[in-house]
């Protein structure tokens, strides 16, 4: 028998003004933070999240998760019932706690490039820890793919799973010239994730293609000429 | 206004936070992931060191002019040693980031992954990565699943030019150094992921 899977659904409406917090600790979620300035530079309108939650999926235990139980919930300043579905959207703003709250700003913050205005929506299953869906931000929905993270110390330490951090599958180009197009658009939208993630590609192809020379120059008295395709002086 | 939310900068100037008191250090993590694989949401500036403790990172931090809180300090995880240490700003600097400092537990293997590190230079500092047979050598050695995926991600993604037998013969003597931690089936599982992604 298949375990039941929860699910929620939320839609994001406007851009910016995204002050997330985690509720407790010193800490902003990393994700909403960013998100509130990128979008901000567009527009200056808070960021709402309608959310329709058939329930709020809850760590329960080791890597599970569950359903909270029938219950107000406080996001955002705005209560809303976890058990709420169908067409008793509330709108909450972009803050917290909740799971979903975090993943929209994650989402509006990787998809700084996007028209925000023209309305997100996010639809999103919770599978164990692995979340699948399809994003819809005014282009036509998109696969998303969704991983999990924590806020409080992400990384080697393992701590619980609060937070599920978003990941857009842009295609990654492989030549140096459409990278550097690339970042040249995600400065202009001042997305620091996505130049991030640029620019560190392009170092990466730089040091293989340097290693490969290396290599080259190290080599191999067979090959004088390397791996050179004909008609070509260099491997690269 | 130094901005701790842009992953690149906090890492450039981690690195050349430690490079200035003498202390060796190469990108790991989601951003050499980046770099090799594929990109990943990721913030956090990780950096594989040989000898460096929370405390001596911090410092170096401080005198970088960001205010930091250690975590923790040299906690085992698997076969790597990981301190961490939050930023939290300072007088020129906004966000809120963290970095943490990766060993593997042998000190033989710590030394020759950073000794082979290659180097960069990005928005015109220099800047040192593992490379891409160290990037997965420490995702043998780490814990999660998902250091398996990252690892077999860049296999998959470069495996015409990484030089497979190396690893496998660093992974074979990492497996005898590190007795407690299942090195050499973790591997196995990377090369099985890396076969499915290719499927």
């Amino acid at each position: 028998m298949q375990p039941r899977v929860p699910s929620w659904h939320l839609r994001a409406r406007g851009t910016a003004g995204v002050h997330a917090q985690r509720g407790g600790k010193n800490s902003v979620a990393p994700g909403c933070e960013r998100a509130s300035r990128v979008v901000s530079s567009v527009d200056a309108r808070p960021l709402r999240v309608a959310a329709s939650p058939e329930c709020l999926p809850q760590r329960s235990g080791a890597g599970q998760w569950s359903c909270a139980p029938p219950a107000w919930h406080r996001v955002g300043g705005k209560r809303f019932r976890s058990d709420a579905a169908g067409p008793d959207e509330q709108e909450i703003d972009c803050t917290v706690v909740s799971v979903c709250a975090l993943q929209v700003c994650a989402c509006a913050r990787n998809e700084c490039e996007a028209d925000l205005d023209s309305g997100a929506t996010f639809d999103m299953d919770l599978e164990g820890e692995a979340l699948r869906g399809s994003m819809d931000l005014g282009t036509g929905p998109r696969p998303v793919r969704f991983t999990g993270k924590s806020v409080a110390g992400s990384g080697t330490a393992g701590p619980p799973r609060n937070r599920l951090a978003m990941w857009y599958p842009h295609p990654m180009p492989l030549s140096l010239g459409d990278l550097n197009q690339r970042l040249a658009e995600a400065d202009r939208a001042r997305c620091t994730l996505r130049r991030a993630t640029l620019e560190w590609r392009a170092l990466g192809l730089r040091l293989l293609r340097a290693r490969r020379h290396e290599d080259h120059d190290h080599v191999r008295p067979d090959r004088p000429d390397g791996d050179c395709p004909a008609g070509r002086s260099s491997p690269a | 206004m130094f901005d701790l939310t842009d992953p690149t900068a906090t890492v450039l100037l981690v690195a050349r936070a430690l490079r200035d008191r003498g202390l060796d250090s190469a990108v790991y993590g989601g951003l050499a992931l980046a770099a090799y694989g594929e990109p990943r949401e990721t913030k956090d500036a990780d950096l594989a060191v040989v000898g460096v403790g929370a405390g001596q990172a911090a410092d170096a931090l401080r005198e970088a002019g960001l205010d930091v809180i250690v975590a923790f300090d040299q906690v085992v995880f698997g076969g790597n040693v990981v301190s961490r240490v939050t930023l939290i700003g300072g007088e020129d600097a906004h966000g809120l980031n963290t970095a943490d400092f990766v060993e593997p537990r042998s000190i033989r293997y710590a030394r020759a992954a950073l000794a082979r590190a290659m180097d960069g230079s990005l928005r015109g500092q220099s800047i040192r990565v593992l490379s891409p047979e160290d990037f997965v050598t420490f995702k043998v050695l780490s814990t999660r699943a998902r250091d398996l995926e990252d690892a077999a991600c860049v296999v998959h993604a470069l495996h015409s030019i990484l030089d497979l037998s190396a690893v496998d013969a660093e992974v074979r003597l990492l497996a005898s150094e590190i007795p407690d931690h299942d090195v050499l089936g973790r591997l196995a599982r990377v090369t099985t992921l890396a076969a499915n992604r290719g499927a």
